[in-house]
């Protein structure tokens, strides 16, 4: 007889079961940033050297306030801890979630529970998830592909939020900068911002300062001739 | 009538809401990808995925922020980490795949 646990949400699709695990809140917080002369400074958030796949959301603090330049680095064997590295125009907050590192927990002792038959958990309620809103393709040959500048940027239409969602960071995507040439050799990243509606997620590219910026140019645009996605969630402190 | 599953923790907090998908885990794992300074600045590993497809129920995480593709089948993986050009050590970028 079979058994275990299923639960289907309102589009037929999965929500829950007793097979697949998922990414669980680790860390979170506020990041008190801001634009000082067209130049916008990055947040690091030390994570455990352990870390899987790190899952990053973030959420602008208001309307059009730009997050992204997302970096998710592993420790190194040059040194330096694992870390998320982001950026803001101004304050917001952000949640890192893992499948691999110790969740932060309620502690309550009741609640759902799904446990794979083997006995190790894919769902409690005791943590806390990326409540996955929406994804959204951007094929290579769009506008994304070789320009798209913060005045005119790519633009999804979202819908169901009531208050300020969150972004997914994973594919707003920063420079690594390890190592040799940091400081100099920066190139276009990634960022994104939410309309005073909350109908629509933006994205665009964001040139970097500083000596020896590598700009405009399709070969160090991040997506150029590459398709990828972006997406918004729910995620609820 | 609206279905799903609905959760909340002992302090009422919404933990799960029937609109909502928190992505399941797939598949995990790793890929080294080879950069070479003196040619390509940028380089790409194809991940095979059974099933996956390009309908906007997937999506990857990965260590390193690569750039993501999603394609029939597989995910693609491009290095966008141009200082590591300085490095000829291998990059190693792990990955999650999950669904919603």
């Amino acid at each position: 007889m079979a058994y275990g646990f299923l639960a289907l949400g309102q589009s037929g699709r999965v929500q829950i079961d007793e097979t697949y695990k998922n990414a669980r809140l680790f860390t979170s917080g506020y990041a008190n940033t801001q634009e000082f002369f067209g130049q916008r400074y990055p947040i690091s958030v030390p994570i455990p050297d352990n870390v899987d796949a790190p899952l990053v959301l973030l959420r602008p603090s208001a309307p059009e306030v730009w997050v992204g330049a997302v970096r998710t680095r592993p420790r190194m064997s040059t040194g330096g801890s694992a870390s998320v590295n982001m950026e803001g125009t101004g304050p917001f907050y952000y949640a890192i979630f893992d499948t691999n590192i110790s969740p932060i927990s309620d502690g309550n002792s009741f609640g759902l529970r799904v446990l794979t038959s083997s006995g190790a958990e894919t769902f409690s309620s005791n943590y806390r998830y990326p409540r996955i809103s929406s994804i959204h393709y951007k094929p290579a040959s769009s506008a994304l592909g070789s320009g798209w500048p913060v005045n005119s940027p790519y633009i999804y239409t979202i819908s169901g939020h009531t208050f300020m969602p969150w972004i997914l960071g994973n594919t707003l995507v920063g420079n690594n900068g390890e190592g040799v040439g940091d400081d100099t050799e920066q190139v276009p990243c990634a960022y994104a911002t939410i309309n005073s509606t909350f109908t629509q997620l933006k994205v665009a590219k964001w040139n970097q300062e500083g000596a020896g910026a590598r700009n405009d140019t399709v070969l160090w645009n991040p997506y150029g001739n590459r398709d990828t996605y972006f997406g918004v969630a729910r995620y609820v402190e | 009538m609206s279905y799903g599953l609905r959760v909340w923790n002992a302090s009422g907090s919404l933990r799960l809401d029937t609109t909502d998908f928190i992505g399941r885990l797939i598949q995990t794992g790793q890929v080294y990808i080879f950069l070479n300074p003196y040619s390509a600045q940028f380089n790409t590993v194809n991940v095979s995925v059974p099933g996956m497809s390009n309908d906007g129920t997937w999506f990857v995480s990965a260590l390193g922020s690569p750039v993501i593709s999603i394609n029939n089948g597989f995910f693609s993986m491009t290095n966008y980490n141009a200082q590591s050009s300085f490095f000829l050590d291998p990059y190693i970028f792990k990955y999650a795949v999950f669904r919603i």
